[in-house]
């Protein structure tokens, strides 16, 4: 690794957006998404999805770190609604959720909120040091990789999403592969022959990215939330600045392992934020001497979950940008703008540009910066705003907003009609227990990287299936595949096992 | 409906989807050879799906699940009175309305004016009515200003 060139990079990095529309546009972000994250029923990825309406007219990289600053933003505003109002703001607060809304109940708002900001701004930091370091050994890594590699990725990035979601698994397979069919509409990428389009022009372009999203997440949430006229609200204590300081330095080794771990699921295709918070509150709970706190307001739950949560969003960039495959929702729609303004990621774009990843690097580290002084000051005005909007009165507003988001990408109001046609599938999707993540993963990865690899595999292959299976690079991922999958599914049943055994010498 | 008998009516729903999308697939020309074929991912890929059918239709037998055709309307009927039910469907019916009827006879920033005023007039409670049409004209504004006039986006 070349130290010297990377310090001289990150310098020139943090020359280079310290200038006063630099701070601004991220100053713009975190807002931005400190307030989407923290609405309930407005996620991050949503959030990102309304963002990236405006950045169609910018520069490409100067997207990218609005919507970074908007990600790192929602990554941590999520947990305001959790710990106030127990609605969490993204489906990655709820483990959160669990842990503040108890200390909320016990006027221990401010506390949890504190913790939250400073566990996130550290969880931040090691992920982007992570970030930096394993770069360059991935981008050496996805050099190897033919269209036969990255198609396996795809399926690999299916299977996770599918078998990480909560519940049954064969649901969220067949979720994955419904996705991958939708993912299909349009034109042929290798022949540009219409699919599925029924003679029409609106399907020939393909399904759109974010209608897509702002339906299945955001209308989903509006139905819901609409006319549920019940209100709770709790009042908040005051409390000084070095308190969540003091309690977080003390668990400050649980916020590193738990980072790692963070970072390190991030990197893996597919499984977001919705899972590493989990990882690291289950993290937290194994190594806790008083576990029998979680649940009941523990502090050490809400860092473990919240420097997952956190460290998961610079890991998210290692795929997106060496590979060209989503770590999670917001990274996707981060993908999907970088298509849109003629930039391809991939093995070679960090090759080709290098301050890429400082910069990012950098704008996620000003966001920390920018989050901790935003949500330390005016993170009690928006917990106060919240604390007085009646659920209903949100969800209408976020109904317009979803309107709005749908209608803005493309100026098409038939993408509206989409959203809305989302919207009511992810609520039946919902109601028969199929879960949407893995959905929206195959919608992404079918359309731009399975079927394009699979069938770029197929002709430079002259039509043989052989080198699938028999090219050394894949069958290490295909090991590596499978080896994932078995773990996932042995590792639940040794440990209900053990549990058994350590319950039985126990009576 | 009983819960595998549910799964089991998915399941063919998801086995008839495969079986459509398998035969829309094969019948798409391709301009070359069968590799260059648009229909040859969305073909396996059914493939696939069918497989997964398969399975969630036999899990679902051995739950104990069968079709039955008769007890729908008792099932629907069921469905709309049920109190969380009937919620969801206003929450569905308010926005499908404002989405399919107001945006496209009345434009973007008036529906949604009347879209928060009805909501926030009948159904939040905490707020006097009169102060509804002022808020969401008030919310109208910001969004126009912001979208419109900020981000210079076309939204009428």
């Amino acid at each position: 690794m070349d130290w010297l060139q990377m310090t001289m990079g990150l310098g020139k990095a943090l020359f280079d957006l310290c200038t006063p529309y630099g701070l601004l546009l991220i100053s713009i972000g975190v807002a931005a998404g400190i307030l989407g994250g923290a609405l309930p029923g407005v996620s991050t990825t949503m959030t990102v999805a309304l963002v990236a309406i405006v950045t169609y007219t910018m520069d490409p990289l100067w997207s990218v770190i609005l919507l970074s600053a908007v990600q790192v933003g929602g990554t941590y505003g999520g947990s305001i609604s959790a710990t106030v109002l127990n609605i969490p703001g993204t489906p990655a607060s709820v483990p959160t959720a669990i842990e503040g809304y108890q200390l909320t109940k016990k006027g221990e708002a401010e506390v949890a909120l504190g913790i939250n900001v400073f566990t996130s701004f550290m969880g931040n930091n090691l992920g982007i040091i992570m970030l930096l370091v394993s770069m360059p050994l991935l981008v050496k890594l996805a050099m190897m990789f033919g269209p036969w590699e990255m198609f396996w990725f795809g399926v690999f990035g299916v299977f996770i999403a599918a078998n990480l979601s909560e519940g049954d698994k064969l649901k969220g397979l067949i979720a994955a592969t419904v996705g991958l069919i939708l993912g299909c509409i349009g034109l042929d990428p290798i022949d540009a022959s219409p699919r599925f389009a029924y003679g029409t022009t609106y399907l020939q372009g393909g399904l759109p990215l974010i209608p897509v999203m702002i339906g299945l997440y955001g209308f989903t949430e509006v139905f819901e939330g609409l006319t549920d006229i019940k209100v709770s609200s709790h009042p908040l204590k005051k409390t000084s600045l070095l308190e969540p300081a003091r309690m977080w330095w003390k668990y400050r080794w649980l916020s590193v392992r738990t980072s790692i771990l963070g970072y390190i699921i991030g990197v893996a295709p597919g499984i977001g934020a919705n899972v590493s918070c989990w990882v690291g509150y289950d993290h937290a709970k194994s190594m806790s001497k008083e576990p029998e706190k979680f649940g009941k307001g523990s502090i050490e739950g809400l860092i473990g979950s919240e420097s997952c949560n956190m460290a998961n969003v610079p890991g998210a960039y290692a795929p997106v940008l060496s590979l060209a495959i989503p770590g999670d929702a917001p990274t996707a729609i981060m993908l999907g703008i970088l298509l849109l303004h003629g930039v391809r990621p991939g093995p070679t774009f960090l090759i080709t540009n290098p301050t890429w990843l400082y910069q990012i690097a950098v704008a996620l580290f000003l966001s920390g910066v920018l989050f901790v002084l935003i949500g330390t000051y005016a993170g009690k005005g928006l917990v106060r705003l919240f604390v007085s909007t009646p659920r209903t009165a949100m969800a209408a507003i976020v109904a317009v907003l979803c309107s709005l988001g749908a209608y803005a990408a493309n100026g098409n109001i038939s993408d509206i009609y989409l959203a809305f046609g989302f919207g009511l599938l992810g609520v039946v999707m919902k109601a028969l227990g199929f879960p949407s993540a893995p959905f929206v993963m195959g919608l992404i990865l079918g359309s731009d990287l399975l079927d394009v690899n699979f069938r770029r595999a197929l002709l430079a292959g002259k039509g043989s299936f052989a080198p699938f299976f028999t090219r050394e690079v894949s069958i290490a991922l295909i090991l590596f595949i499978v080896l994932i999958l078995l773990a996932q599914y042995l590792v639940p049943k040794l440990r209900r096992k053990r549990a058994k055994s350590r319950e039985t010498i126990l009576e | 409906m009983p819960r595998p008998d549910r799964e089991l009516f998915i399941a063919c729903f998801v086995l008839a989807l495969a079986v459509y999308v398998f035969f829309a697939s094969i019948q798409m020309q391709g301009r070359g050879e069968f590799i260059e074929s648009p229909g040859l991912f969305p073909g396996l890929i059914s493939v696939v799906l069918c497989i997964f059918g398969i399975v969630y239709a036999v899990r679902s037998l051995l739950q104990g699940g069968r079709l039955k055709f008769g007890g729908w309307g008792r099932s629907l009927t069921g469905l709309l009175v049920s109190r969380e039910n009937r919620t969801l469907m206003l929450g569905i019916l308010y926005p499908g309305l404002y989405v399919s009827l107001a945006i496209p006879f009345i434009g973007f920033h008036y529906s949604s004016a009347l879209f928060m005023a009805v909501i926030f007039f009948f159904y939040v409670q905490r707020w006097k009515r009169w102060t509804a049409p002022f808020i969401s004209a008030g919310m109208t504004l910001l969004l126009y200003l912001i979208f419109n006039k900020l981000f210079m986006l076309q939204i009428r």
